[in-house]
């Protein structure tokens, strides 16, 4: 025997005989015991029927695993396209290129329909300044938060016993979902989870605010007053239609609504908010000097919610009160849609959907009645707001199948452009001096939709009128992805220090991969801080800001709803709370 | 609001720290030969892409993802290639690079609190062979493996379904081989309890499905 076993011996102290027997099983399937062992082994057995049970246990169970052989998975045939072209991509050899060019690509489901844009005004939306109670006590109830289909009484914090909660700032963020379809929903969040820790955060269960589709929109943008928000939804006809609405207000609602009852009551219609009053108190406070218009049309409607719940987007929304259509009979184009900072301009980009022509940016002015194609090249994608011009991207080369982009600086009252460099729909950062750009090449889709990224890389780059300049950062500080990614969308927060940066998987727009950056503006620098989402699964269209970045999951196995993930940070900690799951929330940016 | 370094912690480096990281300075300052680099990868994953990718699949359940995960894992050993020792060991080390991969995914999951391994797939539906295999591996067998930990589970994985042992068990673990004989041993005393664990769960269930609803698992409660 040597040394080391002996030694290893001697510390083993086993509770009984039976627990050494088990371990003696289990290796003994692994290779022989030492004869001191062996021998133990076989008298102990001889007078123990639990063991001969374990025993059999451990056979039976490798049996079934090596069952399993009978049946390997069968890796996608482009997998070596794929590799090849990351090796490629890491300055590797050339070897790899004859197959680079196989890589796949599918069609873009959710671009392929028309769209139609509405807006909606009326009802005071939701996501950042959803009140809480103001100078709230933890542990006083919060109308938002509840777990398990709020059927326990739920404070605030959790009720994990172990949880380490992290105290945020209190915001809520606001999401529609189909659990009661188009229904409009708050999540407050006063405290998340830290990652790492097996510390468990109650799910959270959103309050209703009431009803505005007659089901969850692709994608709904709140203003940065969040009263309006634009929704953009598929219509019957195919095409997209783009309306602007008015957000519920969350302050309306009754304070103690954690009972199901309570919650129940005011399901099918909107929620008991009293929008005469309300309304005008919020405005003032928040929407003093705003450009919006007053919502006149909405206050004339006593409840507007309920005249909104009725409107079906696929119907004629601009015929509606409360709802007015600014985009129809279009293709909304990637998710790059926003409001101006100062809110009042929205832009997006968007393919008539009568003629075969490609993508163009429009823009709508708050307030007037349709919104306004301001190129007419097809080939212009609206990018990102950098003070309140528009950046628009496009290829220098339109005719080509490949090109170099260029980007311009578009004041949307007349059109006017002015270059912005060479970057590909640079996301430009609130205080206008960085930017996450597309460095590198363009191609035509494969599928013809529209042009994407070919060769390069998503970084971030410092930013001037000039367009994107240089970082001194150094490459691995400042690189999101080097392949090339079907669509992707930035967004900063108001503060420009933190970013968030979805990545659409390579063959599936609709699923994508989402990162939360804080930057180091001095070494100007991406830093992935500890507990801060990294690459994880989210659908398209996250929100942004006041301390938060919300996004829903896909759709887990099992049929299991989609999950609203919120990450919340303090001045020192990042962490995450989640909802119940839910169907087909869209979480309003 | 600004972050204070000294009390925030920041997760080294942009790419998600492994192991192998150091070696990319090396392989970018073109220390070794990348066309020679380049086709003995190649060559590796004519021979054994099939098998990495069904460890990662049985890892992860989750067809797209361990299709992701399988050409991280070649383009990890493309960029470290000079940490292979001997051409024999290619295979091991292949399992090693490829479970760190596996190891680092799993944290980051952990971090967000995603379901785990339950191959969520990724919209598509999912072909006829991963019906089958789903069926297979279906029931007590895979959600007891998806119970116990990952450590556990990649040991068993790796000595029953591919073939390792000894040294290149402990290789591909990247632990002593007395350490993997013991995860090892540990791995098949947590799957029999987990396994036990599932069937009292079923019969609980068919029992509640009379009963009541109710299983203490809140956040799977029917809607």
């Amino acid at each position: 025997m040597t040394r080391a076993s002996r030694l290893r011996r001697r510390t083993e102290r086993w509770p009984d005989s039976h627990e050494r027997a088990r371990a003696r099983l289990a290796e003994r399937l692994d290779g022989p015991l030492e004869l001191e062992e062996s021998t133990w082994l076989d008298e102990h057995m001889t007078g123990c029927a639990s063991c001969a049970a374990v025993a059999a246990a451990y056979a039976a169970d490798r049996q079934a695993l090596r069952g399993l052989r009978d049946q390997p998975p069968e890796p996608p045939r482009d997998l070596w396209a794929r590799t090849a072209a990351a090796i490629e991509a890491e300055g590797g050899s050339s070897a790899q290129k004859r197959d680079a060019s196989v890589r796949r690509s599918l069609p873009l489901g959710a671009f392929a329909g028309v769209m139609v844009v509405v807006v909606m005004v009326g009802v005071g939306l939701l996501t950042a300044n959803l009140p809480l109670p103001s100078g709230g006590v933890k542990g006083e109830e919060s109308p938002t938060v509840g777990i398990e289909g709020g059927a326990s009484p739920v404070a605030s914090i959790p009720t994990i016993a172990n949880a380490t909660p992290i105290a945020v700032d209190p915001e809520a963020v606001g999401y529609v979902s189909n659990d009661r379809p188009g229904t409009v929903y708050s999540l407050s969040v006063d405290e998340v989870c830290a990652a790492g820790d097996k510390a468990d955060c109650a799910v959270r269960e959103g309050t209703q605010l009431g009803t505005l589709f007659t089901e969850a929109p692709k994608t709904i943008l709140a203003s940065p007053t969040k009263h309006k928000a634009v929704a953009i939804a598929n219509t019957a006809a195919g095409t997209d239609e783009v309306m602007v609405v008015d957000l519920p207000e969350a302050t309306e609602r009754p304070r103690p609504t954690r009972t199901p009852a309570a919650s129940a009551s005011a399901a099918p219609t909107p929620t008991p908010a009293a929008p005469t009053t309300t309304p005008a108190a919020s405005a003032s406070s928040k929407v003093s000097g705003s450009p919006e218009p007053t919502p006149s049309a909405s206050a004339a409607t006593p409840t507007p919610t309920a005249s909104i719940a009725s409107i079906e987007p696929s119907a004629t929304p601009s015929a509606t009160a409360g709802l007015i259509a600014i985009a129809s009979g279009i293709e909304v184009v990637g998710e790059s849609a926003a409001f101006s900072p100062d809110g009042t301009w929205f832009a997006f980009t968007a393919r008539a959907a009568d003629e075969p022509k490609g993508a163009d940016v429009y823009a709508w002015r708050v307030g007037s009645a349709k919104a306004v194609r301001v190129t007419d090249d097809g080939a212009s994608y609206f990018a990102s707001w950098s003070d309140n011009d528009m950046i628009v991207s496009r290829p220098t080369d339109p005719s080509a199948a490949k090109s170099d982009p260029a980007s311009v600086r578009v004041d949307p009252a007349n059109g006017n452009e002015r270059d912005a460099g060479d970057g590909w729909r640079p996301a430009v950062d609130p205080t206008g001096k960085r930017a996450i750009v597309w460095v590198g090449t363009l191609k035509v889709a494969d599928d013809g939709s529209g042009w994407v990224p070919d060769k390069g890389r998503l970084e971030l780059r410092s930013w001037s009128r000039d367009g994107a300049g240089r970082s001194q950062g150094s490459e691995r500080d400042r690189v999101v992805t080097d392949s090339a990614p079907r669509d992707f969308d930035v967004r900063w927060d108001e503060t420009g220090e933190w970013v968030a940066v979805w990545v659409a998987d390579r063959d599936d727009t609709l699923v994508g991969r989402l990162t939360l950056f804080h930057v180091d503006s001095e070494k100007d620098r991406l830093e992935r801080v500890d507990g801060a989402p990294v690459d994880v699964r989210a659908l398209p269209g996250f929100s942004m800001g006041d301390g938060r970045l919300a996004w829903a999951t896909p759709r887990g196995q099992g049929g299991e709803g989609s999950r609203i993930q919120i990450a919340a940070w303090s001045k020192t900690d990042v962490g995450i709370v989640e909802s119940n799951p839910g169907e087909d929330p869209v979480v309003i940016r | 609001m600004a972050l204070d370094p000294s009390t925030t912690r920041y997760r080294a480096g942009f790419v998600p720290a492994t192991a192998l990281e150091p070696q990319r300075v090396r392989a970018m300052s073109g220390v070794w030969d990348r066309d020679e680099a380049g086709a003995f990868i190649e060559e590796l994953f004519a021979k054994h892409h099939g098998e990495i990718y069904a460890y990662l699949f049985r890892m992860m359940r989750d067809a797209e993802l361990a299709a992701d995960m399988t050409q991280d894992a070649f383009v990890k050993a493309y960029k470290n290639y000079d940490t292979l020792e001997k051409p024999e060991n290619a295979r091991a080390w292949l399992y090693q690079i490829a479970h760190r991969v596996a190891l680092d995914e799993i944290r980051r999951r952990k971090i967000v609190r995603f379901l785990p391994w339950t191959g969520e797939s990724r919209g598509s539906a999912p072909s006829a062979e991963h019906l089958v295999m789903d069926a297979r591996l279906s029931g007590d067998l895979q959600r007891a493996l998806a119970k116990i930990p990952e450590r556990q589970r990649a040991a068993l994985l790796l000595a029953e379904l591919h073939d390792l042992t000894g040294l290149e068990l402990a290789a591909a673990l990247g632990v002593s081989h007395v350490a993997a004989r013991a995860l090892l041993t540990r791995a098949r005393e947590s799957l029999r309890q987990a396994l036990a664990a599932e069937r009292e769960a079923d019969a609980a269930a068919e029992a509640a499905r009379d009963g009541g609803r109710d299983r203490n698992r809140p956040a799977e409660v029917d809607r």
